[in-house]
C-alpha cells in the first residue's frame, strides 16, 4: 500500500515536470530538443525502486501527458524516446560501469535517437538525420544536468522517507 | 567496484558529435536544388536560383508555404502547432533540411551535379 502511494506521488511529480517543461520555451528550433525534466522522476524511480517501477510509471506518465498536454500523434514520439532511453539507462545502471550523471546522459541521448527514428519512419527522408549531431549534443547536456540534479535529490528523498517512516 | 567508463563514454560521444558537425561543415557547399517531400513521397525539386513561393497542402487542409530566393529556402508560412519549421530559418547548403513534423513535410538541399541534365534541359 505504502509503495503504491509513493509511486503515485512519482507519477504526479513526473506530470508536473512535464507541465513545467511545456511552459518553458525551447531556444533551439529543432524538433525533439527539450530539457527532459521528466527524466528526473524516471531516473529517481530507477535508482530508488527499480526498472519495473520506472517502466510502469513512465508509460503511465507518457500516456497521461499525451492526453493532458499534447496530442495523440505525439504519443508515438514520446513512447519511442521514453522506452528506448529507459532501456538504455537500465542496462547502463546494471552494468555498474557508469555514474548516475552518465546513466542520465545516456538516457538523454538515446531518448533523442529514439525520437529521430520515429521521425524518420514518419517522413521517410534521410534529410532528417541532418539533426542527429544537434540532438546528440542537446540530449547529452540536458541528460547530464538532470543526472546532476538526481544526485542532489536522491539522498534527500531517502532521508525523508526514513524520517517519516510511515 | 567496477571500472568506471564515464570518461571513455564521454570521449567517444564527443568524437562522434565533433565528427558529424565537422563533416556537415565540410560537405556544406552551396546547394542547387530543394527537394520537397511530404508523407514520404517526393512532391517536387525546385531550383534555388529562381524566385518562387510554393504552397503545400496537407491531407487535412493545413498548409505550408516555402519561399525560394537568392539560393536560399525558408518556410515563410505554416499553420502547424509548433511553428518550428518557420523558426528553422534559411537553408542553402547541401544536406541541410527544414522539417515540419506535424505536417510530415521535409525540404532538403541537394547539390546540382546529380541533376545537371535537368538543369541543362530547363
Amino acid at each position: 500500500m505504502k509503495k503504491t502511494a509513493e509511486l503515485g506521488m512519482y507519477l504526479a511529480f513526473a506530470l508536473i515536470l512535464g507541465y513545467i517543461e511545456a511552459l518553458i520555451p525551447v531556444p533551439v528550433p529543432i524538433p525533439g530538443v527539450k530539457l527532459g525534466l521528466t527524466n528526473l522522476a524516471v531516473i529517481l524511480l530507477l535508482y530508488l525502486y527499480g526498472a519495473k517501477e520506472a517502466l510502469l510509471i513512465n508509460i503511465m506518465r507518457i500516456v497521461l501527458s499525451a492526453f493532458l498536454f499534447t496530442n495523440l500523434s505525439m504519443l508515438l514520439y514520446a513512447l519511442a524516446g521514453g522506452l528506448l532511453s529507459l532501456l538504455c539507462m537500465t542496462v547502463a545502471k546494471k552494468s555498474g560501469h557508469f555514474s548516475i550523471r552518465f546513466v542520465s546522459l545516456i538516457g538523454g541521448t538515446t531518448h533523442n535517437i529514439g525520437q529521430i527514428l520515429v521521425a524518420y519512419a514518419v517522413v521517410r527522408t534521410y534529410g532528417i538525420f541532418y539533426y542527429i549531431p544537434f540532438l546528440l549534443l542537446s540530449g547529452a547536456v540536458t541528460g547530464w544536468l538532470i543526472g546532476m540534479i538526481e544526485t542532489w535529490t536522491e539522498p534527500r528523498i531517502k532521508s525523508f522517507l526514513q524520517r517519516t517512516n510511515i | 567496484m567496477k571500472k568506471n567508463y564515464d570518461k571513455l563514454f564521454l570521449a567517444v560521444l564527443a568524437v562522434i558529435i565533433a565528427a558529424l558537425f565537422g563533416w556537415q561543415r565540410l560537405s556544406g557547399k552551396d546547394g542547387a536544388y530543394a527537394v520537397v517531400t511530404q508523407y514520404g513521397e517526393k512532391i517536387g525539386t525546385y531550383s534555388l536560383y529562381k524566385t518562387l513561393d510554393i504552397t503545400i497542402e496537407t491531407k487535412d487542409g493545413h498548409s505550408n508555404t516555402l519561399s525560394i530566393e537568392n539560393g536560399q529556402v525558408r518556410m515563410a508560412q505554416a499553420d502547424c502547432p509548433d511553428g518550428l519549421c518557420i523558426k528553422q530559418g534559411h537553408i542553402s547548403k547541401n544536406g541541410q533540411s527544414i522539417i515540419c513534423l506535424p505536417h510530415e513535410l521535409t525540404v532538403e538541399i541537394i547539390s546540382g551535379e546529380a541533376s545537371m541534365i535537368d538543369a541543362v534541359s530547363e
